[in-house]
Order: structure tokens, then sequence, then C-alpha cells
């Protein structure tokens, strides 16, 4: 496969790189969420597999890998509001 | 094991078009642009989760490394992989169905 030219895109017309822009856009945060995905399932791994014993994800590991990422971004906003309320005092 | 992180499938259907008709230039460049960018982020994503893997089960299957990897060793590097791939899609699910949840309230 070639690789992308700058030549290549200034040929193209107008429309098609509004869609092309689109495309990143929308590439680019399905990225990112895959990229929290990465560091959540790193977290909560560490903290709900304590060892292996079997190929599978267990009921128990299950329920705890569900609430790992429910409170992590629980948590999250927690700390996004008290930072807020702290900042506007 | 059906795998959406790869972006096996996708890549495929963006490359379609282009093969089939190829009308006009404009749309063969835009579609091959699409499908490489595809390509570098399913590439990016395997990078990622390999390196994790590898990571999280050295950590709990090689406790004390030996002069190579023992039978035990690979079959709880086996299981450890397996897990893993499990957490990542229960992960998933669980965080994206949440993100959608909040953006409609």
């Amino acid at each position: 496969m070639s690789q992308i030219s700058k030549n290549e895109i200034s040929q193209l017309d107008e429309a098609s790189q509004i869609e092309l822009l689109k495309f990143v856009e929308s590439e680019n945060a399905k990225a990112k969420l895959q990229s929290s995905i990465h560091v959540f399932t790193d977290i909560c791994f560490k903290k709900c597999v304590p060892s292996i014993s079997s190929g599978g994800v267990s009921p128990t590991e299950s329920t705890c890998l569900t609430n790992c990422v429910d409170r992590f971004l629980d948590t999250n906003i927690f700390v996004v509001n008290k930072i807020s309320r702290s900042m506007q005092k | 094991m059906a795998f959406s992180l790869f972006g096996g499938a996708d890549k495929k259907d963006a490359t379609a078009g282009t093969s089939s008709g190829d009308s006009t230039s404009a749309n063969s460049i835009k579609e091959n642009l699409q499908a490489q960018i595809l390509q570098e982020i399913a590439l990016t994503n395997a990078t990622e989760l390999i390196s994790k893997i590898s990571n999280n089960c050295y950590e709990k299957c090689i406790l004390t490394p030996g002069s190579s990897l023992s039978a035990v060793d690979t079959a709880c590097l086996d299981q450890c992989s397996e897990k893993y791939i499990q957490a990542w899609n229960i992960i998933s699910r669980r965080y994206l169905a949440r993100v959608q949840s909040e953006s409609k309230s």
C-alpha cells in the first residue's frame, strides 16, 4: 500500500476533503475510547484477577471488572466536581 | 474469536469499493487513505493489547524466571491471555454503555 502523499490530498475535491476530515475526526474519537479501554482493562485486571487458575473470566471476576470501571468513572467525576468547586471559591 | 479490535472487517469494507469501480481517481485516493488510516489504527491497537498482555501476564505467570519457559509457564500465559482479552471485552462493553447513557442524560 502506498504512503499518504500531500500531492494526492491536494488533488481531492472539496467534498472529498471534508469527508476525509470527518472520517479522521470520527476515527480519532473511536481511538480515544479504545485507548481508555486499554487503561481501564490494565487497572481492573490487576485489581480483579488475583491469580490465573482457569482460562475464562469467572462470574465473580466479571462483576468485579464491571464495578471496577464504574467506580473508576465515578471517582473521576467526583474529582472533577471537587476540583471545580474548589476553584470557584 | 470475533475480534473487532483489530478492525479487520472494517478495512475490507472500506477497500471493497475501490477494487470494484475505481470510477474516479478522487474516490480511490480517498478510499485508499481511509483504508490506510484504519489499518494504522488497528495496528496501534494490536500493539497496545500485546504490550498490556505481556506486562500483566509476565507479572502473574513468571514468578521466578528460569532458563526457559516451562510447560506450566506457557499454560499459565495461555490462560492469562485468554482472560485478559475477555476482561477487555467486558470492560469495553461496560464503558461504551456508560458513555452512551451519560451522553443522553
